[in-house]
């Protein structure tokens, strides 16, 4: 048995921007285990449901995350209106819906552009990001921010997307899927991307089940499982199938993120399709009291809101478990064993976003 | 739509023969939390087997001690750990105990 | 596609591509519409209620009354928009341009005219019309300032002058409408206090009917009050003075007086004349059957099909409650008996059969009589200038000929 060493790595990253800690300790060159740390960034936010009034706390929750922070908003909002028992029109589920994949394709673009960085592809990671920056200006066109949205409320949305903007939307993301195509090729074709990813970090199904992992993890390993069939929003109108790998590997994990790109932009044409007339929000009286558990599926898997209100104007507590938090376990397990080297690009498979993980 | 998810009441003591139980019928545990209440804690432990969603609350006194399910659930840990951590709540058997140190808090258990 | 150079060709085409980028800041982007970039005031339509303060999730807006002034804490901001949502006067919008970077926190502030605020502040208040008010407190819980305080127990409906920014958000969340942004604040302070809180109420027995009313209002049951023997009498003890008894009489006859006056010993009523008994003028009642419905003693009955308007003497108290609820004022108290009020003589201006007719002459086809119709029976139509009364519906209630405004519609 050769000499064991410890080597901390992060939170500085060599790859990505995320505050995660992990102690690798090392036997040569092979990974034996791995202990992450977290907790450079907890920010309090669950806590401050208890200043906040339930209506102003929205733009609170928003902040959680950068990328699915409408994702963030809408599990908010579902949760308040199931307690509340408020139903809310169907023209707002369906900007829902339509904002809600939005959301996915820039996140899955963005993940696609830093594991091109990752493993050194520089070009591709340009290309990738450039292509996200269109969805950013469609983003900031029909609501109003580029990164925060502020476009939801409780009871509805606050904006409306007209005919023509729908219309002109499609039209670009029609382009623009002809474009992520020949990016995509690259990803699925190319030899030094295959050298990379194939065969590394494997979680088997079993694995993935113990460890709890979510979203394209998951699926990656062959489970068949998206919380979107749950038909929250307006997706139980919505005709997809749920896209699984079987080799559940590292490369397993980016033909799902791709297969999920083109399969929201067929969900956007679908609920553009589909949208009815009518109005985008109702009005609500009262104070939540009670108690409700949401499920959403954001670009990086399930999460689980869970918000209890007491009939005051502040709600006793809001929680949000947010699928990184769900999927560090899973890192964990497929760090064991791989290649010192391998790391990043392994930290970068479960898409993490640590500042979601500590809110 | 709405989903339909289950709520279940459990004791404190049943917490780990439930985990084991819902372990060999293949669930995977999606989430543990806890709420402050009156003189004590709501833990909620909530599972996914196939589609359904299943909830247990669990509630407990302040200085009551409950077991770990990391044995069972290997990633129970960070749940596990933010809730002794936040919320001052007594867990013994954890595998990784970080020992209060999950998160850069300034306060002791802020949300007891 | 094959395995190598997959990228090729993107690559080439992106050579022969103008860039993606722009050469900022020399080439300044075009913001879309709803971009929220900063937050602007229109400062002088601003009437610093400080309601955004409140909704700012970030603390970045300040409002100081007593300066006048409206300050923004720029790098705060979070341009969520939520207090250009909330503003009552529609004053905050939104500008697409982005907050202007700099080294510093910057704070800007703005300062409404001095000389405009003291002025506005005297302006309009809001007054409340205690008659109507039910203190329900809506208005209280809605004031951005808690210049208002409402007490139901005590019915006291009360403004803080000095908190009051005269935004009217009461005014618009009054449910009874009886919310008024006036300037004359005396209206309210007057009407405020008709009695003091321990005072209790005392009837004036020469003007009490005993209709009742008084007793089954009061909360407390503390009004002991006998129609046969003529007894009207407040428990001390019980009594939480209210006032309900004193809003609620019809006659007008209970006074809120201090405790040793109320109590002194009731004078007795002198010989009841018997005057006053009501009395429908038939031609113009509609049959409404508010009257009856409103009768605490269930003296009167009214017959909308068969046009019967019929008084109990014996059970009629003499309130006036009728003569108050009547909508056509067709009702007086003018009878002295039990006959004289139910006199027979019908002398309806048209027949019971007649069905209405309009002078087309003089008809301005305003459809008030169609909207009256309670049968539905009157069409009419502006545009082509017809008025039709279907006969198989009509009642012959004439309500439309009372309605119209320009006398056109005869019973005929």
């Amino acid at each position: 048995m050769s000499k064991r060493s410890i080597v901390p790595f992060g939170p500085q990253h060599p790859v990505l921007p995320e505050p995660i800690h992990l102690d690798l300790v090392l036997e040569d060159e092979k990974v034996v285990e791995a202990i992450p740390s977290i907790g450079f960034v907890h920010r309090g936010l669950e806590k401050l449901v208890e200043k906040r009034n339930f209506h102003d706390y929205m733009y609170v929750i928003e902040r959680i995350c950068g990328i699915c922070s409408f994702m963030h908003g809408m599990g908010y909002a579902e949760g308040i209106e199931r307690i509340m028992d408020v139903e809310i029109p169907d023209r707002a589920k369906y900007l829902r819906t339509i904002w809600c994949e939005m959301s996915r394709l820039h996140s899955h673009l963005l993940w696609l552009g830093l594991l091109a960085d990752a493993f050194g592809f520089e070009s591709l990671f340009m290309h990738c990001w450039r292509m996200r920056e269109t969805i950013l200006d469609m983003f900031e066109a029909s609501t109003g921010g580029r990164v925060i949205f502020s476009v939801n409320k409780i009871g509805g949305v606050l904006k409306d997307m007209d005919s023509s903007m729908l219309r002109t939307f499609v039209d670009m993301f029609d382009k623009m899927e002809e474009e992520v195509r020949q990016l995509t090729n690259v990803f699925l074709k190319d030899y030094t991307v295959a050298n990379r990813l194939k065969g590394v970090g494997i979680l088997t199904k079993e694995d993935a089940i113990l460890n709890g992992a979510v979203g394209p993890m998951m699926r990656a390993a062959g489970i068949e499982s998206d919380t979107r069939k749950l038909g929250y929003a307006a997706y139980g109108d919505i005709d997809f199938d749920i896209i699984t790998g079987k080799e559940c590997d590292s490369f397993a994990r980016c033909e799902v993120r791709i297969g999920e790109i083109f399969q929201s932009f067929n969900i956007i044409r679908q609920a553009v399709a589909k949208i009815p007339e009518g109005p985008i929000s109702v009005d609500v009286k009262g104070n939540p009291n009670g108690e409700a558990f949401v499920r959403l599926e954001q670009p990086r898997g399930e999460a689980v809101f869970y918000f209890r209100g007491d009939g005051t104007q502040f709600l006793n507590r809001a929680r949000v478990r947010t699928p990184t938090f769900a999927n560090i376990p899973s890192l964990v397990k497929i760090l064991e064993g791989c290649d010192f080297a391998d790391v990043p690009i392994l930290v970068l498979t479960i898409d993490p976003c640590v500042s979601c993980t500590e809110r | 739509m709405r989903e339909n998810y289950e709520l279940k009441i459990l004791a404190p003591d049943q917490i780990t023969i439930k985990a084991h139980s819902l372990r060999n019928k293949g669930a995977r545990l999606s989430q543990i939390c806890s709420v402050r209440t009156k003189g004590g804690y709501d833990l909620l432990y909530s599972y996914v087997l196939g589609d359904l969603f299943k909830n247990y609350k669990v509630s407990i006194t302040e200085d009551a001690e409950i077991e770990s399910i990391t044995a069972i659930f290997p990633n129970a840990f960070l749940y596990e750990n933010e809730m002794s951590e936040l919320f001052g709540i007594k867990i013994k058997y954890i595998a990784l105990d970080y020992k209060n140190k999950l998160y850069d808090i300034a306060a002791k258990t802020p949300f007891k | 596609m094959n395995k190598y150079g997959s990228f090729t060709g993107g690559i080439f085409k992106s050579l022969f591509k103008k860039p993606a980028t722009y050469g900022y800041p020399f080439n300044k982007r075009e913001f879309p519409e709803r971009t929220r970039g900063h937050i602007v005031i229109n400062i002088d339509d601003c009437i610093l209620c400080g309601l955004c303060e409140k909704k700012c999730p970030s603390a970045a807006i300040k409002v100081d009354r007593n300066k006048g002034t409206w300050s923004i804490d720029r790098m705060g901001c979070v341009q969520c928009e939520n207090c250009v949502v909330g503003c009552p006067k529609k004053v905050l919008s939104t500008d697409v341009n982005y907050t202007e970077p700099s080294t510093t926190k910057t704070v800007d502030t703005f300062t409404k005219a001095g000389a405009a605020i003291s002025e506005e502040k005297g302006a309009s208040m809001p007054n409340c019309n205690l008659d109507s008010c039910v203190f329900c407190g809506l208005c209280a819980k809605n004031c951005p300032q808690g210049a208002l305080s409402v007490d139901r127990a005590t019915k006291s409906w009360k403004l803080d002058e000095t908190l009051c920014v005269s935004c009217g958000l009461c005014v618009e969340k009054c449910p009874k409408k009886c919310l008024e942004m006036g300037e004359d604040k005396t209206k309210n302070t007057a009407a405020l206090a008709p009695y003091d809180v321990d005072d209790l109420p005392k009837a004036d027995l020469n003007a009490c009917v005993y209709c009742g009313i008084c007793a089954s209002a009061c909360p407390q049951g503390a009004i002991e009050l006998d129609r046969d023997s003529k007894k009207w009498v407040v428990n001390e003890d019980k009594c939480i003075h209210c006032g309900i008894c004193y809003y609620k009489c019809p006659k007008k006859c209970i006074a809120m007086v201090d405790a040793e006056t109320a109590l002194a010993v009731a004078e007795e009523k002198a010989e009841d004349t018997g005057a006053s008994l009501p009395k429908a003028d038939l031609d113009k009642c509609v049959y409404c059957t508010l009257c009856a419905k409103n009768c605490p003693q269930g003296a009167l009955t009214v017959d909308r099909a068969n046009k019967v308007w019929k008084l109990d003497a014996d059970a009629c108290v003499s309130c006036g409650l009728c003569v108050d609820k009547c909508p056509k004022k067709c009702i007086d108290m003018s009878a002295s008996s039990a006959a004289e009020a139910n006199e027979p003589e019908f002398k309806r201006g048209y027949d019971v059969e007649a069905t209405p007719d309009a002078n087309l002459d003089l008809c301005v086809y305003c459809g008030i009589c169609a909207k009256a119709c309670p049968q539905d029976a009157v069409t009419v139509d502006r545009e082509n200038k017809t008025w039709t009364v279907d006969e198989d519906k009509c009642i012959h209630c004439a309500i439309c000929a009372y309605k119209c405004p320009k006398k056109c519609i005869d019973m005929k």
